[in-house]
């Protein structure tokens, strides 16, 4: 299990990411992306072990013998990350890691593993407006650069994810893989609306939800005053407010399971306690047997 | 039992209210943190007004255990147990009272005094414990001082032990009785100088027939002797040289008054000291002036408090004297009216008296004048007559034991384990206070 805070604490973010992806993939058999540009290649008998996806049932029909057909990827995927790097999200709970730098590990190694299938990967961090952005591209070279983005990434200021995400939905130039990374505090229906087109365009979408501990269990037992770190908006919370708190968030995450089921949207829900590759490695096996949609 | 030496400390404990009010008035300022979003937050209305419970409970305890202990210890709790009573009574604590009056230095015939046996008997005593050494002239006072030290003594068997040549009246079982009846007393006599002698007294005044004479004693073994022998010079002065008195013109007054006092065995003037008596209605002379400091110092305190002479006063109403700076008042009559006074003229000592001559009242005064040239009697300092042996052995007794009472005079209290108590717990409250702190901080980090 590779700790969030000893990987944060390795400042090259391409040995972090190289560390978790190799520790993540070992033992999964095949690509957890599907590229949209495979072209036939071959039969091949069936062997105990195969994904019977691939199995030609018409072939099985016709001759009573299973085949597997086998492709030749002549295109890669074209991903896209977008980061947010709002203020909340450089709230650091007990764990010992931010939220942001969680969320820079879990990108960056999400980049290392597509561009180690020889697909495309780009960036794009925002905040109130985009902040930065790496076009997709593949290449060693390429994801330094991507890695290099998300290594200068700062959390300050609010959000605006609707824009973002129209943005990042956008700059892809065709179908393709678009994954979030965000506290999604920024919920309004103009969000909603983006996921929505990105889904109706044909991305595959995948949202990571990064939260933290002290998020979930609210452990303020006294009074405190709490400072919203977007809006600096302070409440006295007092001994009552946990309660209260608690439900009200988990019907926050429930809104945001049952939007992205409804859509076919991958949600996966992180806190920066847990480790990184058991987050990645959980979130891949899902991937790795269908799509949400 | 449970006493305490220092009670008072015990308010104190109103310092208790301290760090309760500190936990209490410390909830009012809620922490500062920052959190990622509070759009689910609640927030709290009643804040400012729920009475709210104290911040930080063991640490409260642990302050509050501090003060407690503190005040305790300073409190000097002493427990008494059978065993710290047995403690006290095993040991004992001494009060010598050792005679220096003049009889004790006289050598004897082995020149060594009484005083050096003293010494080495009150030496012995005291290295055989914690002992207190008083030297005194009166036994009597000496005891009081010695009880007076044992009553502030640590708690333990008291006991106070005279050395002394024990001379016949030098102590009396009044004395021995106005003792703490839970003080031992012991007795060490030590061996005076047992010669026969003869001292001298006070000559006594010559007139109305009777001639000069003197007082002398005579001291043995066996018993004391007081005899009045002739002076020698047999001519009787038709006035004492050193006296005048004033009062009267017939002299057959004078004379007879002289009479009376020189059959009353009074001492005699002196020539050197020459004093006159003034008798009403006799007017002053002129040029009095006040009495001189000697005089001040010496026989005038003594004629004031003479019994005779005050007993009188309270009784009587004297006469009118006219009023002067230069006369001391010495008696008052029951009116407050001067009935005795001084001044001096040239070198004599004069004393005017608010009562005729022939009044019962110019005799005592004239006896009082004359007496008071004279100080204490030293003839007591000479007895060759002891206490006998008998008699100190029944004033003698054992040291009471003590009980649990004798706490008061204890000079140690269980304060110690207390202070201990409150250390160990001081340290316990920094260890939980520092790591509260990073605890906090674990939060401001996160924020």
């Amino acid at each position: 299990m590779l700790d969030p805070s000893v990987l944060n604490a390795i400042g090259d973010l391409e040995l972090v990411a190289r560390v978790t992806v190799d520790g993540t993939v070992s033992g999964l058999h095949r690509s957890p992306f599907h590229g949209y540009s495979a072209e036939f290649s071959q039969y091949r008998h069936y062997r105990p072990g195969d994904d019977l996806k691939y199995v030609d049932w018409k072939l099985l029909a016709r001759t009573d013998r299973i085949y597997t057909k086998q492709y030749r990827e002549t295109t890669n995927v074209l991903a896209q990350i977008a980061v947010d790097a709002s203020a909340s999200m450089s709230y650091r709970g007990r764990a010992g890691v931010s939220k942001i730098d969680y969320a820079r590990i879990l990108a960056a190694a999400l980049a290392h593993l597509i561009a180690g299938q020889g697909d495309a990967v780009g960036v794009v961090s925002y905040g109130e407006g985009l902040k930065g952005f790496v076009p997709s591209r593949a290449g060693r070279a390429h994801l330094r650069r991507v890695l290099l983005e998300l290594h200068g990434l700062k959390a300050e200021g609010g959000t605006s994810t609707a824009a973002a995400l129209k943005r990042a939905t956008d700059l892809l130039k065709r179908r393709g893989l678009l994954i979030i990374v965000s506290d999604l505090y920024d919920e309004d229906g103009s969000v909603d609306e983006e996921l929505r087109r990105a889904v109706r365009i044909g991305h595959d979408v995948a949202l990571f939800q990064v939260v933290t501990r002290e998020e979930l269990d609210f452990p303020f037992s006294g009074d405190v005053q709490l400072e919203d770190l977007e809006s600096h908006r302070t409440v006295v919370a007092g001994p009552a407010s946990a309660v209260e708190y608690r439900l009200e968030f988990e019907a926050f995450l429930d809104r945001w399971r049952t939007r992205c089921a409804s859509n076919g949207i991958d949600y996966t829900l992180v806190t920066t306690d847990t480790p990184l590759d058991g987050a990645l490695r959980s979130y891949l096996l899902r991937r790795a047997r269908g799509p949400a949609r | 039992m449970i006493a305490w030496l220092q009670p008072a400390a015990l308010w104190g404990l109103g310092l208790l209210a301290l760090p309760l009010a500190i936990h209490l008035l410390r909830t009012r300022h809620a922490d500062r943190i920052g959190f990622p979003s509070t759009q689910f937050v609640r927030p709290s209305r009643t804040a400012a007004v729920r009475l709210r419970p104290p911040s930080d409970l063991i640490l409260l305890a642990l302050r509050m255990g501090v003060s407690a202990l503190a005040v305790l210890a300073a409190a000097q709790l002493l427990w008494v147990s059978p065993s710290r009573v047995a403690q006290w009574n095993g040991r004992t604590a001494r009060a010598i009272v050792v005679d220096t009056s003049d009889s004790m230095r006289i050598p004897r015939s082995d020149n060594r005094s009484a005083a050096e046996d003293a010494d080495a008997a009150a030496a012995a005593e005291e290295a055989a414990g914690a002992t207190f050494r008083v030297g005194d002239g009166d036994l009597a006072q000496g005891m009081r001082r010695a009880a007076a030290w044992l009553r502030s003594a640590p708690p333990a068997q008291r006991e106070i032990v005279v050395i002394s040549d024990f001379q016949h009246g030098s102590l009396t079982t009044e004395a021995v009785a106005a003792l703490d009846s839970n003080m031992g007393l012991r007795f060490i006599a030590v061996q005076g100088d047992q010669r026969e002698r003869s001292v001298d007294g006070v000559p006594l005044l010559a007139a109305g027939g009777i001639a000069a004479r003197s007082q002398q004693t005579r001291l043995t073994p066996a018993g004391t002797q007081l005899r009045l022998v002739g002076a020698g010079n047999s001519a009787l002065p038709s006035e004492p040289e050193g006296l005048r008195v004033l009062g009267s013109d017939n002299e057959r007054d004078e004379r007879r008054l002289l009479a009376t006092l020189a059959a009353a065995g009074t001492p005699a003037p002196d020539a050197a000291q020459p004093i006159a008596i003034l008798f009403a209605p006799t007017p002053a002379p002129q040029g009095v002036s006040p009495p001189t400091l000697r005089w001040m110092l010496e026989t005038l305190p003594r004629i004031e408090r003479d019994p005779e002479l005050a007993r009188l006063g309270r009784e009587i109403d004297a006469g009118a004297l006219a009023d002067s700076e230069s006369w001391t008042v010495l008696v008052k009559d029951r009116r407050g009216r001067p009935l005795v006074r001084a001044a001096a003229l040239d070198r004599e000592l004069l004393l005017q008296v608010a009562m005729p001559i022939s009044s019962y009242l110019a005799a005592a005064a004239t006896r009082a004048v004359l007496t008071s040239r004279y100080g204490p009697v030293v003839r007591p300092e000479h007895e060759i007559l002891a206490i006998p042996a008998e008699t100190l052995a029944g004033w003698g007794r054992s040291p009471r034991p003590v009980d649990e009472t004798a706490w008061r005079g204890s000079d140690a209290s269980d304060a110690r384990w207390f202070w201990s108590g409150a250390l160990v717990l001081l340290i316990v409250e920094g260890w939980y206070r520092r790591r509260s702190i990073v605890r906090k901080d674990d939060v401001r980090v996160a924020a």
